[in-house]
């Protein structure tokens, strides 16, 4: 079998994202599987058979992307994958997990850096990254949670909490939520009212509240 | 007009299924099941799709049909795209069955209230129409798909009692025609050469499908994209505060690429069995 393009489309923030393979035949080219399958060595299991017509047009339909440039050899026990920056990934399932663990470990402790710094847009991004490559680790949820919290936005915190509800008891979710909570809030303890003031107020003001944090 | 046509089909086509039940060493027709009944009227209608374009419905709060997005995008339909040649360009496609095919990250099951709203519009048919035009064969008698889809296109939501006639009688159980398990008999529509979409249930709707309205029962998507998108977090608060059901699931494991499926199943298995 070859792999000529994967049933997925996403837009770079829906990335890093490990994507299901579009498979070809090679003894028939006009043979297409797609998912929903699993994959078991080198089968493809309960997958759906389309000719290369059918699937041309799911691409024209958005619906799955094809390699401009032709297929790549299947391998068993690999798994692909698209980087942040759109590049594709086919590596061996152990590598791959490896690689997306780590990037989510790396983007947690940036969120947390950006957190502690006050840059809640950029510590949601990368919160947003750290779940993306790995969405069983529950420090991004409970970091978004600290972040709408801390925005007012009660709903959004809750929400969290729903989603975070398989991963971990809810308890030392609420936990996890109050340290990130006191993390943004020992830098910046009340940015809402630096809007009224100074520029000059605001700079004199952080440093000195952030240093007895 | 338009209706009496779907009607007249809907009352052949079932004729014909009964003819071919009760032929001489036929399956025979099964007695009425309660349970086909039930599940034949209540089971939602499945729409999934690319995580690009769900967030992008969820932004919009529509389904919108190729047509319409294309209008919106300011560029033409592909001209020869299976869906043009059929005459449904205009249509969003969905499947009164859980999510199929190719999608494997996110979907919207609809309440079957959306046929009755839509039943001056909208259609069915007792197959995939694209399957019709590319996979599967279809019979001599027909010069094109399109004629045979003009006479096998019925009317929403009364194909359901198409659907019953077949869940109860060519499935070993009906429950088969929602889990996937192919029928027992193959019925007398004469297609030949498919899989799943020579049975499972199109519905097209005209033109959008509204996604904030009562007709929509349960959102699912792969936790990571719920939490990383605005748009489709904004849906997930939505359905919070208006008790619909929202499952938000792994992303794929190692090998496993069938968990929207699964999700979906075990979800109306909750609700309908």
């Amino acid at each position: 079998m070859e792999i000529i393009g994967y049933a997925d489309d996403r837009d770079a923030t829906m990335l890093p994202a490990v994507v299901p393979p579009v498979f070809r035949l090679k003894a028939d080219s006009d043979v297409v599987l797609l998912p929903p399958y699993s994959l078991h060595f080198d089968a493809v299991v309960r997958a759906t058979a389309v000719t290369m017509e059918e699937a041309e047009h799911l691409r024209l339909m958005e619906q799955i992307t094809l390699f401009p440039a032709g297929g790549q050899p299947a391998e068993p026990g690999h798994q692909m994958w698209l980087h942040r920056d759109g590049r594709r990934v086919y590596q061996p399932v152990h590598e791959a997990r490896r690689t997306l663990d780590q990037l989510s470990a790396e983007a947690i402790e940036r969120a947390i850096l950006q957190l502690a710094k006050g840059q809640l847009d950029l510590a949601e991004d990368s919160a947003s990254e750290a779940i993306l490559s790995n969405d069983r680790r529950v420090e991004p949820l409970a970091i978004k949670a600290a972040i709408r919290r801390r925005r007012g936005l009660a709903a959004e915190a809750r929400l969290m909490g729903e989603i975070a509800r398989p991963l971990i008891e809810s308890g030392a979710f609420v936990n996890l939520v109050n340290y990130y909570t006191r993390l943004i809030t020992a830098i910046e303890p009340v940015r809402p009212v630096l809007k009224s003031l100074s520029p000059m107020d605001a700079i004199a003001t952080i440093p000195a509240r952030a240093a007895r944090a | 007009m338009r209706r009496q046509r779907l009607e007249s089909n809907l009352s052949e086509q079932c004729q014909r299924l009964r003819e071919y039940l009760s032929e001489p060493g036929g399956p025979g027709v099964a007695t009425t099941s309660t349970r086909a009944q039930s599940l034949s009227q209540q089971l939602t209608v499945s729409h999934s799709t690319t995580p690009r374009l769900f967030a992008k419905a969820c932004e919009e709060s529509n389904l919108f049909s190729a047509m319409l997005l294309a209008e919106r995008a300011g560029r033409s339909v592909v001209s020869d795209a299976v869906d043009v040649r059929m005459g449904t360009a205009n249509c969003v496609f969905l499947y009164a069955a859980p999510f199929r095919y190719p999608n494997t990250a996110c979907g919207f099951l609809f309440s079957p209230s959306l046929e009755e709203e839509r039943r001056d519009d909208g259609a069915a048919s007792p197959f995939d129409t694209g399957g019709l035009a590319k996979h599967v064969g279809f019979p001599a008698g027909y010069g094109t798909p399109i004629e045979f889809l003009g006479r096998h296109e019925f009317p929403l939501p009364d194909h359901r009692e198409y659907l019953q006639l077949t869940m109860e009688n060519l499935f070993s159980k009906p429950e088969d025609y929602i889990e996937g398990t192919a029928p027992r008999h193959a019925g007398c529509l004469g297609l030949a050469g498919g899989d799943a979409r020579m049975w499972t249930h199109e519905v097209r709707v005209p033109d959008r499908v509204p996604l904030r309205g009562r007709h929509l029962r349960a959102v699912f998507a792969h936790r990571a994209l719920v939490v990383s998108n605005q748009h489709i977090q904004d849906l997930f608060l939505w359905c919070a505060n208006e008790s619909v059901d929202r499952i938000a699931f792994d992303g794929p494991g190692d090998d496993d690429f069938e968990m929207l499926q699964s999700e979906c199943l075990s979800y109306l298995k909750r609700k309908l069995y």
